[in-house]
């Protein structure tokens, strides 16, 4: 892996092409978001779970899962910060590891519990917390593949990164917060 | 991050995606669909409609 340099702060561009250096990943990741939604809308739900050891049931494996990745959010926004100069850690080296890895870790806790969610549940829209659940986890795929595709690109505006990030972490607090905490709140906190 | 990682990053997640897919199908398929008799398969509808019964919701 070659090494990262670090950023130092938002570069100062704001050029058209800057800007349209964006739009490859804004329309991938919307593409993603779209394709979810419609998948799990479109699709016959199975309604099938899988039993984990250890579990009461699916939707306590899916609870944990989002709150470990809720968790790493956290994680993720406090190394960021670092890694922007903030919280006195601009000189800190484990903060663009950690940053890396808890991000990686954080979207594959979601992974098992997005497939199941448009696989076996489907698109749903029968009150409004789990229409805005619906629509922030589509939203977040697409977020998280946009900002994977923008990273890699020098050109971007420098305002760019941090609001991408931004909103994938947002988006994700807000799906613990429309999913787990509703879980623990009316099945009490449990496996 | 530069370079490929990214690239790499989202590929490994397709990946592992991919195989849940292939996980969720093939428990599905076992049991013939939604709403099989195996006692692991009392799917997420059953439970959601529990749980949203406690909290007062439709699903």
């Amino acid at each position: 892996m070659t090494t990262t340099p670090r950023p130092t702060g938002p570069p100062a561009r704001h050029s058209n092409a800057a800007v349209a250096a964006l739009l490859v990943p804004l329309v991938v990741g919307t593409a993603v978001a779209v394709a979810l939604g419609v998948f799990a809308r479109m699709h016959d739900p199975t309604g099938h779970s899988i039993d984990v050891p250890g579990f009461s049931s699916t939707l306590a494996v899916k609870t944990w899962l989002t709150t470990l990745a809720a968790a790493l959010a956290i994680v993720q926004v406090v190394t960021a910060s670092g890694m922007w100069g903030r919280l006195g850690l601009a000189d800190a080296t484990w903060t663009a590891p950690v940053h890396r890895w808890s991000g990686r870790l954080a979207v594959a806790a979601t992974i098992p519990v997005v497939v199941h969610c448009v696989y076996a549940i489907g698109f749903e829209s029968a009150s409004t917390r789990v229409l805005v659940h619906s629509l922030l986890g589509c939203f977040f795929f697409g977020a998280f593949v946009a900002k994977m595709l923008a990273l890699p690109r020098g050109n971007l505006p420098g305002w760019s990164l941090p609001v991408l990030g931004g909103l994938v972490t947002v988006a994700l607090i807000a799906l613990w917060l429309t999913s787990a905490l509703w879980y623990f709140d009316t099945h009490g906190v449990g496996t | 991050m530069s370079g490929k990682t990214p690239y790499l990053t989202l590929a490994v997640l397709a990946v592992f995606f991919a195989v849940m897919v292939a996980i969720e199908g093939a428990a599905a398929s076992d049991d013939g669909g939604g709403g099989g008799d195996h006692p692991s398969e009392y799917g997420s509808f059953a439970e959601i409609a529990e749980i949203a019964e406690i909290a007062g919701e439709t699903w």
